[in-house]
């Protein structure tokens, strides 16, 4: 009975040891990740960047926040942060996959996921620190899951104060994020699972492209099948994509957010794109 | 309303010029497992060199698990015990579990019939049987994407569920807790003569190594 019940107690404290170690992490030999702050002191009230630089090995990729047929986006949850304010991640536009018979959306080479965050008003001054855990995924042929926790060190003070060189990137990758003031106007139908989106306005600030360098990425997986083949046509007022309702819609479309990502010959070019029907 | 009625007829007749220019993409045929249909009858051999065909098992609830020991997201339901738990549980309701493997040889996940018979051993594993689907005819008659990936078939041999295994996508095992399995959540409903209530989803995990 002595026996019985150590085991169990071995076995308890195993149980609860193992939810306090942290996770094997094998993602993270092809992704190195450095958490970055675009401020080094923060005036109470005020606001900032968090990054995630991932730099990634060479053959394999990382996801947007739509990873498409397969994949899986990052996640970052927080602790230590009283008195601060994190919000959701902002995700530079992605690149295509193809992975076997499947299309995903994500990075290769590089990318920084940012974490807008503010602290709070009444914030005395004094260092704070904030812990993230990160989780993603990164996939060659294979995929590995990694687990990561980050600590970070905030000043609060009188005067918010950059850091220059973090600040650089963050600005270098904010480029990135999709445009909100395209002044285009989107419009869309849906006809037996074909969605034709339309957008009308001033397309010259587009700049010169080949409607076969667009792509549409949405920005949840229950709008657009991604291997679906994408058409784009220009005509003179009205830039038109033809797309495939995905699969897992739940019902006909009524709603269409996402990423019109333009590689034109003077670079890449990202609207952001709200449309309802 | 006026610029909506002409918006609305511009767009109508742009997508009529454009049917008449493109063809419209149609991946549908008849052997194409889809939610509400038969599913797709095949016959696959089995670890122990015994042949199972879908329609042995009219009449009885079956899952179809796409399995690949390998990969991370596999490993997660295996390592908490979370998939054996259902497979035997499921058994003793009656349920027809079959765990398919799609993998080609070479890539990630594809087992021999030994290597099979050592993983069921070593994890315990209760399907009815491991399946062996190389060149992966089965996986794309059912659209297999990723492992795991899950199907049930009711009694009457139609596809009542096609998708994920839960609904949180990650490969942390803490998140098997606190998840809603669909799997369980689909032979609840139909062992109960009810209506699947989320009958379709969109799987997650490694891509099927066709």
């Amino acid at each position: 009975m002595i026996r019985f019940s150590t085991i169990l107690l071995f076995f308890l404290f195993m149980m609860m040891a193992s939810s306090l170690v942290a996770q094997p992490s094998p993602g993270s030999d092809h992704v190195d990740v450095r958490m970055i702050s675009d401020v080094s002191v923060i005036s109470p009230g005020d606001s900032g960047t968090f990054g995630f630089h991932m730099t990634i090995e060479e053959g394999w990729h990382t996801y947007w926040k739509n990873p498409g047929d397969s994949g899986i986006p990052a996640r970052i949850s927080w602790s230590g942060a009283d008195g601060f304010e994190t919000g959701e991640i902002q995700w530079p536009w992605p690149e295509t996959f193809q992975e076997e018979h499947l299309i995903t959306h994500g990075y290769k080479n590089e990318t920084l996921l940012m974490v807008p965050f503010s602290a709070s008003a009444d914030l005395q001054p004094g260092s704070y620190e904030l812990t993230a855990n990160l989780e993603y995924l990164v996939c060659e042929k294979v995929c590995l899951p990694a687990f990561e926790r980050y600590n970070i060190t905030i000043e609060v003070g009188n005067e918010t104060e950059y850091h220059a060189g973090n600040r650089a990137l963050v600005s270098r990758f904010t480029e990135k994020l999709p445009e909100t003031d395209h002044g285009l106007e989107p419009a869309f139908t849906v006809d037996e699972g074909t969605v034709l989106l339309r957008l009308t306005g001033d397309l010259t600030s587009l700049g010169d492209f080949d409607p076969d360098d667009i792509t549409f990425y949405a920005y949840t997986d229950d709008m657009i099948e991604p291997s679906a083949p994408q058409q784009a046509q220009l005509d003179d007022d009205a830039l038109w994509l033809k797309l495939q309702q995905s699969r897992y819609a739940p019902g006909t479309l009524t709603e269409l957010n996402g990423v019109v990502v333009i590689r034109g010959s003077e670079g890449v070019t990202a609207l952001d794109i709200q449309a309802s029907r | 309303m006026k610029r909506i009625a002409l918006f609305t007829a511009l767009l109508g007749l742009a997508l009529w010029a454009w049917n008449g220019t493109i063809a419209t993409e149609s991946a549908s045929t008849d052997t194409q497992a889809q939610v509400g249909q038969p599913a797709p009858i095949f016959t696959l051999m089995d670890s122990n060199g015994n042949s199972h065909s879908l329609d042995d098992f009219l009449g009885q609830h079956v899952v179809l698990e796409w399995l690949n020991h390998d990969c991370p997201f596999v490993r997660k339901f295996y390592n908490a015990g979370e998939m054996q738990r259902l497979q035997e549980y499921y058994a003793e309701q009656g349920v027809v579990w079959l765990s398919i493997i799609s993998s080609r040889e070479g890539e990630q996940g594809y087992q021999t019939p030994d290597e099979i018979n050592a993983s069921i051993e070593e994890k315990n594993m209760r399907p009815a049987a491991v399946l062996i689907d190389e060149p992966g005819e089965v996986g794309r008659m059912y659209n297999a994407r990723t492992t795991p990936h899950m199907f049930v078939i009711n009694t009457e041999g139609v596809l009542v569920y096609d998708g994920a295994i839960d609904s949180n996508p990650s490969a942390n095992p803490a998140d098997i807790e606190g998840a809603e399995n669909y799997v369980v959540a689909a032979l609840s409903a139909s062992m109960n003569g009810e209506e699947v209530a989320t009958p379709t989803t969109r799987p997650y995990g490694c891509s099927v190594k066709y």
